[in-house]
């Protein structure tokens, strides 16, 4: 597929964390190198190697010598796959940036992901073909994928993986989150919503950083709906505040019982009256507490409230050309 | 050429050639100063950043730093009409992966007594504040290479120094008590004192190669030229401390330079002698693609208004440094003094104002 003109001066970064990838790091790479070659003009393969233990570091630095473009960053200490990728997004300088997991995607999908972004999308994610395959693991998907909509009106769509292209001003507001290592599934989606995805297969090399878990997996998912939206927050001091109303109601009614009912039994007063009490002022507490924690993340300012997706300016030409028509005979008022 | 024995034989017709003969001319009877190419300045004292070191760029070499403050003022007293500077300077410290923060750097300055103090808003603002700690307004200055390169000839003139440009060492030789030297186009010329300052080709002179022991590295160095956006052409701005960019006005051509540590190197090697390739022959065979896009690409993360530079040029040239200041900020310069037929002295300086530590080192000697 030869470059389109548009291609000429865009800069694309290839970007793959790598971990205890000796194995097949030096034919993932060539590929690349070949793939990416043909198609633009403009390119850095920007590798992040997650503290490996083997070969990897040597074997890439020796490829460095043979093969351009290659930029190898490591890391000082075993993070994970995520936070690889977050090193590897900010360190990455291109116009457009391609993430790949080195040890489950295919190489050969690079184009297919250009396509897409030519075509006007900014995020592109892979997803997997095997989606909506029944089973507890993908029902617990879906439910998280649900709550996260309901949470943040966002739509992802299910099933996506590590491939990923995203234009530059996704990863600036990508770059811009303290927490993006923990947020990376789905930080993208807040950034922008012109978004498309492209169905695939994943492979399996070997490799340092494995699959993910399944506890991994629903932790993950609890963070992200937690960090995402501060709705859940909100339901909490509502759930405070109800809570405590209630507990100010069967205070009231402990009261009323023991002011009006003539034979109560010894020691029910003392035992729920307190009771009351002490929830009344613990939900409300907690209600306050809620609210000032709202506050505090709003004004820690770690997520960038809103970001611009598009632009555009009033053209002067049609203004300029009515200053300078003049109608009339001799009648100099504006029109 | 008029004679064939000459008092001193300088070789290489940079700013540190023509300065050291224009020197030594009164301490010598007869100075001859021979180049390989059709004029002066071709190669490192034309292609490069056109700054005048004001000492800022070296934090962590003290004595490098305070050197280069005390020759800057030297520099801009002597060549007045070389110097540029009506442009702002600015230096932003980045925020990560920096060598140092801002308030080392702060106190560095005071230490050296250059001149420093918080930019204006409006520069200030020019910045990615993410990846930029801060930014300073600090006075250095660049210069212009080719007005630098006229007085350096007038200077010559004057001293009645013979300028023999197409001239090529083609080999050194001894004849009895003094050296013997043949030059291209079938000249040969006798002296006592020869003065090796041919930068990169310092340990390539056939016959000198005993003389010049210390090794050096070289590196293919890309300098790229652009058309700088509107805000960016009355300013000059090095990002510290590590792999960042740098870009300044260009003199010569009116427009700005951009450098970048992690692609400005091309390749390296290192220089042992003759058995290492010249490195001359090594950049004349080097495919020159441009790394200009990575270069700009990559510091627009730190300056958003590069997005509207324009790439006009790059100049590929070699550059020499000493190996064992590979990790450090040391920029000292080499003189390494051999004595054998006659004397010998192999000089090699990274910075146009080396030039009065060179000076001094020679009047030290005796010269």
């Amino acid at each position: 597929m030869s470059a389109p003109p548009a291609a000429f001066d865009t800069f694309i970064s290839i970007v793959m964390p790598v971990c205890d990838a000796a194995q097949h790091i030096e034919a993932n790479i060539r590929e690349v190198d070949r793939t990416v070659r043909g198609l633009f003009r403009h390119y850095e393969i920007v590798l992040v190697d997650d503290s490996s233990r083997d070969d990897t570091v040597r074997i890439v630095q020796e490829l460095q010598k043979k093969v351009e473009n290659i930029q190898l960053y490591c890391l000082n200490r075993r993070s994970g796959l995520d936070v690889a990728m977050v090193a590897a997004l900010d360190n990455s300088i291109g116009d457009f940036v391609i993430t790949l997991n080195s040890e489950r995607d295919p190489i050969s999908l690079i184009p297919q992901l250009w396509e897409r972004a030519q075509q006007g999308a900014e995020v592109v994610c892979g997803v997997r073909a095997d989606r909506f395959q029944r089973g507890v693991r993908s029902g617990v998907n879906r439910l998280f994928y649900r709550a996260f909509e309901a949470t943040t009106g966002l739509r992802v769509p299910p099933g996506i993986s590590d491939l990923r292209l995203y234009s530059r001003r996704v990863v600036t507001f990508i770059t811009q989150n303290n927490d993006r290592h923990l947020l990376l599934k789905v930080l993208p989606f807040f950034a922008s919503h012109s978004v498309a995805t492209v169905e695939y297969t994943p492979v399996r090399r070997g490799g340092g950083f494995g699959d993910r878990t399944r506890s991994t997996d629903i932790l993950t998912g609890i963070t992200i709906l937690l960090a995402s939206s501060i709705r859940p927050l909100r339901l909490l001091t509502l759930m405070a505040m109800v809570a405590s109303s209630l507990s100010l109601l069967f205070a009231v009614y402990v009261l009323a019982i023991a002011l009006l009912k003539q034979h109560v039994v010894e020691g029910w007063v003392s035992l729920a009256l307190p009771m009351a009490v002490m929830f009344f002022f613990i939900c409300t507490i907690l209600g306050i507490l809620s609210e000032y924690i709202y506050m505090l993340s709003q004004q820690s300012g770690n997520r960038p409230v809103y970001s611009i997706v598009k632009e555009s300016t009033s053209s002067a030409l049609e203004i300029q050309r009515k200053l300078n028509v003049v109608e009339g005979s001799g009648d100099f008022s504006n029109r | 050429m008029s004679e064939t024995k000459f008092d001193a034989v300088v070789i290489g017709g940079g700013f540190f050639g023509c300065s050291i003969a224009a020197y030594l001319k009164p301490h010598f009877g007869s100075v001859l100063l021979v180049d390989r190419e059709d004029q002066l300045f071709r190669h490192a004292s034309y292609g490069n950043q056109a700054r005048i070191h004001g000492g800022y760029h070296y934090p962590r070499s003290l004595h490098t730093a305070y050197r280069s403050r005390v020759n800057f003022q030297s520099f801009v007293r002597d060549f007045p009409e070389a110097v540029v500077s009506s442009f702002t300077k600015l230096y932003p410290i980045a925020r990560n992966q920096s060598k140092v923060t801002a308030r080392q750097f702060e106190r560095f300055c005071r230490i050296i007594g250059a001149p420093c103090k918080p930019a204006r808003p409006e520069h200030v603002k020019l910045f990615n504040p993410r990846l930029i700690e801060a930014v300073y307004e600090v006075t250095e200055y660049a210069f212009n290479s080719d007005i630098l390169r006229d007085t350096m000839r007038r200077k010559l003139e004057e001293a009645n120094v013979e300028v023999s440009l197409n001239s090529a060492v083609e080999r050194v030789q001894r004849h009895g008590s003094a050296w013997r030297i043949f030059l291209a186009g079938g000249a040969e010329v006798e002296t006592n004192y020869i003065f090796n300052c041919t930068y990169a080709g310092l340990k390539h002179i056939p016959g000198l190669e005993p003389h010049c022991r210390t090794i050096l590295k070289h590196e293919i160095a890309e300098m790229a030229l652009i058309e700088p956006p509107d805000e960016i052409r009355d300013l000059g701005i090095t990002v510290m401390c590590g792999s960042f960019f740098s870009t300044m006005p260009f003199p010569p051509r009116s427009l700005h330079t951009l450098s970048h540590v992690r692609y400005t190197p091309h390749t390296s090697w290192i220089d042992s002698g003759l058995d290492s390739p010249d490195p001359y022959e090594v950049m004349k065979a080097y495919p020159k693609e441009t790394k200009a896009w990575h270069m700009l690409k990559d510091a627009q993360r730190y300056l958003p208004a590069l997005a509207r530079a324009r790439v006009v040029d790059s100049l590929f040239e070699v550059k020499t440094l000493l190996v064992r200041n590979e990790i450090d900020d040391g920029r000292p310069i080499l003189m390494e003094r051999s004595e054998s037929a006659g004397t010998v002295y192999s000089i090699l300086g990274g910075k146009i104002d080396n030039i009065y530590d060179v000076i001094h080192r020679l009047q030290a000697d005796g010269l």
